[in-house]
């Protein structure tokens, strides 16, 4: 890093373009804090890879995803914000202003730090998946799909963006089939019905992908699929006795008796299996991380962090609701949350500061 | 998605008569480059990446949402660096997007001297681009 020290201080750097950094930037920058905000490696966020937003209020006919973030960026300029190409690599948040050092090699300094990350597709750990990642398979339908006119395809997962991803999917493929580790979906019932009443979507229950056949030339050609009737194939595969003796044997010949390994030719493969927080540069700082990655914010309606100052919105902050509405809504809660902050003492940058507040 | 780069030294496919193509598509002016160009054939492209030096080639979809989020970096790329920019709609050209085995969008070729040397699916961070093309101009 070019410890850059001369940087300009800013108010507030919002990392991330999904819609969670976008209406903290409008807020921001109605607020005349002219927020930085630095836009990543998957601009837009996840809303850019799905298809129309039914959901979100004010839209009877649904919006498209893209739209939304499209004009969520129009309207977060059109009040100042500043949108700069950037990937935060670490992040120096012991001292302030913080400092954020890029991926290029440069420094931004800021007084508070609004993280709205997001989460990325999460990959099943099959094997092959990492040589044909984009060589057939893929994390977006929306933007694959396309690609396979006449194919037999897979889904794999069983949430809302797996039924999507199914349900778009058949608009190309010849046949669709979602493949689920359990014998139930999770997605909501109104998707779940969707993808089952639809002709062009079968299902393949407690079964998972083991393998992805294919090269970057040909791309996917098949898969190795396993399954057990109690779910979780997987899991029991990796969970069977790994000893020779006899009783080892025998226990092994218990846990993976019912595992069946099938091959299947297919000619695409669709994750949609969640998605895992981009905390990577908070790893480290005395910004809390729970065990799945996502920040801890404090208890309450609140986007505080562990570390004052930071604060957090959107899918990197909610394991739970995850929804295009509700990461709006944590978006501007955290550009009020900084405003609130940065009028108090403590934000002004000294320790002293802090430590005078501390003493009172 | 998003994964690692894979350089791989592919053969182009499509023969290329030199002569043909340029009378076909008369050498762009500086001033062009400036902005994205947009391929029209195979023999087009050919010609752009016999042209110049560095030619970051987009295979592109006009339904696709990275794709259109990737438009504005690639107009700043065109005007900044000193690589030039060739956007293929893949739905036009179905048989070129094929040659170059694309399987998702966007996908990004990158022609160093005529030859290929990068292929990437999915979107990538405009200063890694930037990275990427500067690295390939000498």
């Amino acid at each position: 890093m070019n410890g850059d020290s001369n940087a300009p201080v800013r108010d507030v750097v919002i990392v991330g373009t999904g819609v969670a950094g976008l209406s903290a930037a409008v807020y921001a920058a109605r607020a005349d804090l002219e927020p930085l905000v630095l836009e990543g490696p998957e601009p837009g966020g996840q809303l850019t890879l799905t298809t129309d937003v039914e959901n979100f209020l004010g839209f009877p006919e649904g919006v498209g995803g893209m739209e939304l973030i499209q004009r969520g960026k129009e309207q977060a300029s059109r009040f100042g914000a500043e949108f700069v190409h950037g990937t935060v690599a670490d992040a120096t948040l012991d001292d302030r202003p913080f400092e954020l050092h890029l991926s290029n090699g440069e420094t931004r300094r800021t007084r508070a730090l609004i993280v709205a990350t997001g989460a990325s597709a999460r990959w099943v750990g099959a094997e092959g998946e990492a040589d044909l990642m984009g060589y057939g398979v893929s994390t977006c339908a929306t933007c694959d799909g396309a690609f396979h006119r006449g194919d037999d395809v897979l889904v794999i997962g069983g949430g809302d963006s797996a039924m999507e991803e199914a349900l778009f999917l058949t608009k190309f493929a010849d046949s669709v089939t979602v493949v689920h580790r359990r014998d139930e979906l999770r997605a909501s019932e109104v998707m779940a019905k969707r993808a089952r009443d639809h002709d062009g979507v079968s299902f393949r229950w407690n079964s998972e992908l083991l393998e992805i056949h294919g090269s970057k030339d040909e791309g996917v050609t098949g898969v190795t699929l396993i399954s057990h009737p109690d779910g979780y194939p997987r899991q029991k595969l990796e969970a069977s006795p790994t000893g020779d003796g006899p009783a080892d044997r025998a226990a092994k010949t218990r846990e993976t008796g019912g595992i069946e390994r099938e091959f299947l030719d297919v000619g695409g493969i669709f994750y949609g299996v969640g998605h895992v927080p981009n905390t990577d540069f908070l790893e480290g700082t005395a910004v809390e991380l729970a065990d799945t990655g996502h920040i801890e914010t404090q208890a309450g309606m609140t986007t505080e962090t562990t570390l004052d100052g930071v604060f957090a919105a959107g899918d990197v902050m909610d394991p739970d609701y995850r929804q295009a509405i509700t990461s709006a809504g944590t978006g501007s809660m955290a550009a009020l949350d900084a405003e609130d902050w940065l009028e108090q003492p403590a934000a002004s940058g000294s320790i002293a500061a802090s430590e005078a507040i501390a003493d009172d | 998605m998003y994964c690692t780069i894979h350089t791989k030294p592919l053969n182009r496919l499509g023969a290329y008569t030199g002569v043909m193509a340029t009378d076909a598509y008369p050498e762009p002016s500086d001033d062009q480059t400036e902005k994205p160009l947009h391929v029209e054939s195979e023999d087009h492209l050919d010609a752009i990446v016999d042209e110049h030096d560095v030619v970051l080639v987009d295979f592109y979809a006009d339904w696709c949402g990275p794709c259109k989020m990737l438009e504005p970096v690639l107009e700043e790329l065109a005007r900044e660096t000193e690589g030039v920019i060739a956007k293929v709609d893949v739905d036009g050209l179905t048989q070129l997007a094929g040659a170059y085995g694309v399987r998702g969008v966007p996908t990004l070729v990158l022609f160093a001297d005529g030859e290929q040397v990068e292929q990437h699916t999915g979107a990538l961070p405009g200063d890694r681009l930037r990275d990427l093309i500067e690295g390939y101009i000498e």
